[in-house]
């Protein structure tokens, strides 16, 4: 199971490789000197947290998200190289996660815009232009934050943007911990570049 | 205009990127859906379907020189948008290890040079340590003063560690490193 979607597509990829190229293989199996098992499953975080919804297990938690108004954010998550296109598509996995924890998914048009990954050190500019194109794109929305399933996205987001377009950015940790239990954690919040309390203070005892 | 004088050797680079990025370039049709999806084709000095014909037409200085290889992360958007299959990113990675193995100039020698600090941080703590890697980053590029308010906000929002976070077994990274030089 992998919860970041930059390892998932690597482990994908590298899933691919060994089952497509035999020389590669041998080479890989007398390094780690066992065999590779080739229909090993590659399980998204979200993907559970999907079937886990299907099944009503987040009906009764006591935290539930209140109607919390969520633009999903899910970056490059979606896209892959085309020699990977058989592998199960994450369209839609945020937004089912969310209503089923009792939120309230935004349609947006900047879910799944690259947040400019690396390029936010060696020329932040670039990177600065299309994280602020998100997140003026997610307050037009109405969404109150925007949650993502990557951590150099949540950290771009919240790094490179005006002071004008700031709106809260969740990991989506955070919010399953808040639809948990309902505390949320304030060691954890003070962390934030972009101060989430007053979004949470609306639901939640913060 | 440029004239470009196309000789029978010309073909030998198209062929070359084939078959390292295992993508076959013949099958773009120059839609320009690739370039109307990529987020950075308005900062890049030719859209990728572009570099994909110049690669074509064997203008290799041209491309290796280029800053649009450099300003490819890889998002795969352009896979997304491709109607035929072309895996443009693979392509991309394919010329900017080309352009290193080469030693044309780099367009943009602050992404390769981040990408090495990244790379050397791994190698050296089997984790990345961010703190550690910008400030070497930040060194080598002769750039003291940028960023440095958005450092103190992480670093006292702890979202920057100050020591690493080491692998306990660090022979067994450098033969991942091994490994991975092995299998390219």
């Amino acid at each position: 199971m992998i919860a970041c979607p930059g390892c998932h597509l690597r482990l994908g990829d590298a899933k691919w490789t060994l089952n497509t190229n035999q020389t590669k293989r041998n080479k890989v199996e007398k390094h780690f000197g066992q065999p590779f098992h080739s229909d090993l499953q590659l399980l998204h975080f979200f993907e559970l947290l999907a079937d886990m919804s299907r099944s009503g297990f987040f009906k009764d938690l006591p935290g539930r998200l209140k109607g919390l108004k969520i633009a999903s954010y899910y970056g490059c998550m979606l896209a892959r190289p085309p020699r990977l296109n058989k592998m199960p598509n994450h369209y839609g996995l945020i937004e089912k996660t969310m209503t089923a924890l009792g939120g309230d998914p935004v349609q947006w048009g900047f879910s799944n815009t690259c947040c400019g990954t690396f390029l936010s050190v060696s020329r932040p500019l670039i990177a600065s232009n299309l994280v602020n194109r998100i997140m003026k794109a997610a307050i037009r929305s109405g969404a109150e934050c925007i949650v993502t399933a990557c951590a150099m996205c949540h950290l771009n987001l919240e790094i490179r943007c005006a002071s004008e377009n700031r709106i809260p950015v969740f990991h989506f940790s955070e919010i399953l911990s808040l639809a948990r239990d309902g505390k949320p954690s304030r060691e954890w919040l003070n962390r934030h570049l972009i101060d989430p309390t007053p979004v949470l203070k609306a639901r939640w005892q913060v | 205009m440029d004239t470009i004088k196309l000789t029978p050797a010309s073909g030998n680079f198209v062929q070359t990127v084939q078959e390292k990025s295992r993508s076959d370039l013949s099958r773009c049709w120059h839609c320009l859906c690739c370039s109307g999806g990529c987020p950075f084709a308005k900062d890049m000095d030719f859209l990728p379907n572009v570099i994909i014909r110049m690669v074509q037409m064997g203008l290799k200085e041209k491309v290796l020189t280029s800053s649009a290889i450099w300003l490819c992360v890889g998002c795969n958007t352009c896979s997304m948008e491709c109607p035929n299959a072309v895996d443009m990113a693979a392509m991309m990675d394919t010329l900017r290890r080309m352009a290193i193995e080469e030693k044309v100039k780099i367009a943009e020698p602050a992404v390769l040079s981040f990408h090495q600090k990244v790379i050397d941080s791994i190698s050296r703590y089997g984790r990345t340590h961010k703190l550690e890697i910008m400030m070497r980053y930040k060194l080598s590029e002769k750039d003291f003063f940028s960023d440095m308010d958005l450092g103190l906000r992480m670093l006292s929002r702890r979202k920057l560690d100050l020591m690493p976070s080491k692998v306990k077994n660090k022979q067994q990274i450098q033969a991942l490193f091994k490994l991975a030089e092995d299998l390219s």
